[in-house]
């Protein structure tokens, strides 16, 4: 079962391409951050998780300055291929300047391709919020009854929320478990799960997970507990040099992980519900809430957890998570949790520099606990 | 740089305005900071005083103010990629620089995301560090066309901020201000289009670089009789150049559009290297954005919130590929351009990621060419001169050779 799902995670187009001939259902990519996946299920349309991948950077050049996040330059990239002719639509959501303006660069780059872009409301005045995503669930609905054919009735709903409920479940305990028995799993294979959920449909994954929950063993394990924060966990194999490095990673604020799946799915086609879904589970850096602060939020979830240190993991150039980063690791710091920024592209290779600096914060982090056993 | 009288007025005003805001506190009033692209007739309607940390921090670019700022946001954790405004804006308050020796402290803030996401964050970022209170109004950026859904979503939200505003000033919202403020705005805004249409003259009687600096009025005090006065002022003296023949430089030979933000620190080098060739900007799509509110016909109408609601969702930098396209190729068209200049303004990512495709669909059309500049509005470590000199020369040659 794991090495089935791994398999998905590292070949992510053969994957999907399995599916879709299975399953016949047009493909319609789901891109950062927060749309709300269940309405692609109604309609009848297979969504994929497009959240950056490790190409080279080559065609995308033409069309996207090096100054744009590597995240939106690899999904261009990636898109831009004939190979990925087969999908039927790009849905965008709001969240950042960088992935609004990623969505009009389609229209030229892509001119066949539908895309749509969700405006998830950030706003002050939260009596607003409803009206406005009552009307952009109708333009959700639209869109999708153009590319998949099919527009859903709430009983076609009723059905995809409840298996994306069950999705939700599952991925929780397995975060549960993790936290408890983090030697179970390797931190790369973890998250090789979790990543294998977003190419292939949620009734094939839902089957696969709960097998493979049955099957973990429950093994503490030694080892530096940290937690991870940023947009995202690319690339993948950056979590093989936090295996080398004797961490155990028993949580994560990952906007394409912890906080994605930490929404409940709107239970009903309503724009109340979607608003319930977008104000639930975990705080976003692109998430407009008065008042929120996340750095007390993460380090009231570092102790919950049990963890030993914090890890930022910093997607270049991701603009919401680094206006947000300086407050928490103030925060951390203050609350006296260690704390380590790592930086990486999505088409990073090369991770000797990170390695170092990881290998001296999980030092750092076993003196810490030798002065408080001593103590 | 154009010598116009209007100059020492506009510096007059401005200093003016820095002074009472900075005196808020001494006259009791109240002091919000405010996004450029916010509806400041609503703040004027309560006789709260607006303060731009915008224009702020583009005049600390334009007195080389800027690197000591930056380098103090770095220091305090805010990585080189984001936007140079917002550090400029975090390290003038940290050391109180800058000109003004730091800008007085506000009571509130009202951010409006017309302009970007960027300023969300931003303002989070002001939020925490003053501890007052934060108004925030979606805009959404205008994929396609402005819709009713959204001008309705903007407008629920002005009544928020109505309350908002009543709450925090203490009193009721004031209609008839608000009214005499959105004509006070309409009447400014309607003066700055014509100062803009002025380019049209051939010879442009003043070009992009004086708008970048005669901007400062119908950002900071728009909504106000003040704004009025001076660009009828500067419209009044505009009309007299072209009716003598009066160019902005000499010998003008090549007209050209200037994209996205002014690169601050370098705005004479720039008139002077384009002016030995005879070049000269007579259009911007930056300084238009604020002539774009004008567009929407504020004066006399029912609705105000829902025609203040539309104009807002209008500049520029918040419009789809399709738009930028067509307006470029109609200011090429309307003010006889021979070619494009695109500012890539590094940490500007709402109005830089589209301009390479943009570039070459409007050179497609038109047949005029383009060149992109790559650098950043206030961060002059950005700015590597031989690059930018070659280039533009190899252009400026290219459009001669056309012509």
């Amino acid at each position: 079962m794991l090495d089935e799902l791994r398999e998905a995670a590292e070949n992510p187009r053969a994957e999907v391409m399995k599916w879709l001939r299975v399953t016949g259902r047009p493909v319609v990519a789901v891109l950062p951050a927060y749309f709300p996946e269940p309405l692609v299920h109604a309609a009848g349309a297979f969504p994929v998780g497009m959240w950056g991948n490790t190409l080279p950077l080559g065609a995308s050049d033409s069309y996207l300055q090096s100054f744009s996040c590597s995240i939106a330059r690899s999904i261009l990239e990636l898109a831009l291929k004939p190979e990925s002719d087969f999908i039927a639509g790009f849905i965008f959501t709001s969240m950042c300047d960088n992935f609004e303006t990623l969505a009009e660069v389609f229209k030229l780059a892509l001119p066949r391709k539908p895309v749509f872009t969700f405006v998830i409301p950030n706003t002050s005045h939260l009596p607003s919020r409803r009206p406005h995503l009552e009307r952009e669930l109708d333009r959700a609905l639209a869109f999708l009854s153009r590319v998949a054919g099919k527009r859903p009735s709430p009983e076609d709903y009723a059905r995809s929320a409840k298996l994306y409920g069950e999705f939700v479940r599952l991925v929780r305990e397995f975060y549960r478990h993790r936290a408890l028995f983090p030697a179970a799993l390797s931190n790369y294979d973890f998250y090789a799960v979790l990543k294998a959920s977003f190419f292939m449909p949620k009734e094939e994954f839902n089957p696969r997970l709960r097998s493979l929950l049955e099957d973990l063993d429950r093994v503490g394990g030694e080892g530096a507990r940290v937690l991870l924060s940023g947009i995202v966990p690319q690339p993948l194999s950056l979590l093989k040099v936090f295996d080398a490095a004797g961490t155990r990673v028993v949580g994560d604020d990952f906007a394409g992980a912890y906080r994605l799946f930490s929404k409940e799915p709107a239970a009903a086609l309503l724009g109340s519900e979607i608003d319930k879904y977008l104000l639930s589970g975990a705080p976003c850096s692109t998430l407009h809430r008065d008042g929120q602060d996340r750095g007390k939020y993460l380090a009231a979830r570092v102790r919950e957890l049990g963890a030993d240190g914090f890890v930022n993991w910093h997607i270049k150039f991701c603009e919401p998570e680094a206006f947000d980063r300086p407050h928490l690791l103030d925060e951390l710091r203050r609350q006296g949790i260690p704390t380590l920024v790592l930086e990486v592209e999505t088409s990073s290779r090369n991770f000797d520099a990170l390695r170092t600096r990881l290998e001296a914060f999980v030092e750092l982090i076993r003196q810490e606990k030798e002065k408080g056993a001593v103590s | 740089m154009t010598k116009l009288a209007s100059t020492s007025k506009m510096k007059e005003i401005m200093g003016t305005y820095y002074l009472e805001a900075k005196n808020a506190a001494h006259n009791g009033l109240k002091v919000a900071w405010v996004t450029s692209g916010a509806p400041v007739e609503y703040l004027h309607a309560v006789g709260a005083i607006p303060i731009y940390p915008e224009n702020y921090a583009a005049m600390c670019g334009a007195s080389h103010a800027t690197a000591e700022l930056l380098r103090k946001a770095e220091s305090l954790g805010y990585a080189g990629e984001l936007c140079s405004y917002a550090r400029s804006d975090f390290g003038a308050e940290a050391l109180q620089g800058g000109p003004l020796m730091g800008l007085p402290r506000p009571d509130f803030l009202v951010c409006a995301s017309n302009i970007c996401n960027t300023v969300t964050k931003w303002y989070q970022v002001l939020s925490r560090h003053f501890q007052v209170p934060l108004f925030l109004v979606d805009m959404p950026f205008v994929h396609d066309d402005i819709s009713e859904e959204m001008v309705a979503y903007v407008k629920g939200q002005f009544a928020g901020l109505e309350e908002f505003l009543a709450e925090i000033m203490g009193r009721p919202f004031d209609r008839d201000r608000f009214s005499e403020a959105v004509l006070q705005s309409a009447r400014a805004t309607e003066l700055w289009r014509e100062v803009l249409e002025m380019g049209k003259a051939r010879p442009a009687p003043l070009n992009s670089f004086d708008t970048f600096i005669h901007l400062a009025p119908i950002v900071t005090l728009r909504g106000t009789p003040r704004a009025v006065e001076y660009y009828t002022a500067l419209v009044e003296e505009l009309r007299e150049r072209v009716s003598r023949g009066e160019g902005s430089i000499p010998n003008e030979r090549i007209r050209l559009l200037w994209d996205n933000l002014p690169i601050w620190y370098r705005i004479k080098y720039l008139a002077d290297f384009l002016a030995n060739w005879g070049a000269v900007p007579v259009v911007a799509t930056y300084t238009n954005s604020w002539a774009l509110i004008g567009d929407v016909q504020l004066e006399g109408r029912d609705d105000l919130a829902g025609a203040l609601a539309r104009a807002y969702l209008s500049p520029f930098i918040n419009r789809g590929v399709r738009y930028r396209i067509e307006y470029l190729c109609r200011m090429i068209e309307e003010f006889s351009l021979d070619g494009f200049l695109m500012h890539s303004d590094r940490t500007c990512k709402p109005y830089s990621l589209t301009q390479l495709p943009v570039k070459e669909e409007v050179q497609r059309r038109t047949g005029k060419p383009g060149v992109v500049l790559e650098a950043d509005k206030v961060d002059e470590t950005a700015f590597v001169e031989a690059a930018i000199t070659t280039r533009l020369e190899a252009f400026l040659e290219s459009v001669l050779c056309r012509n």
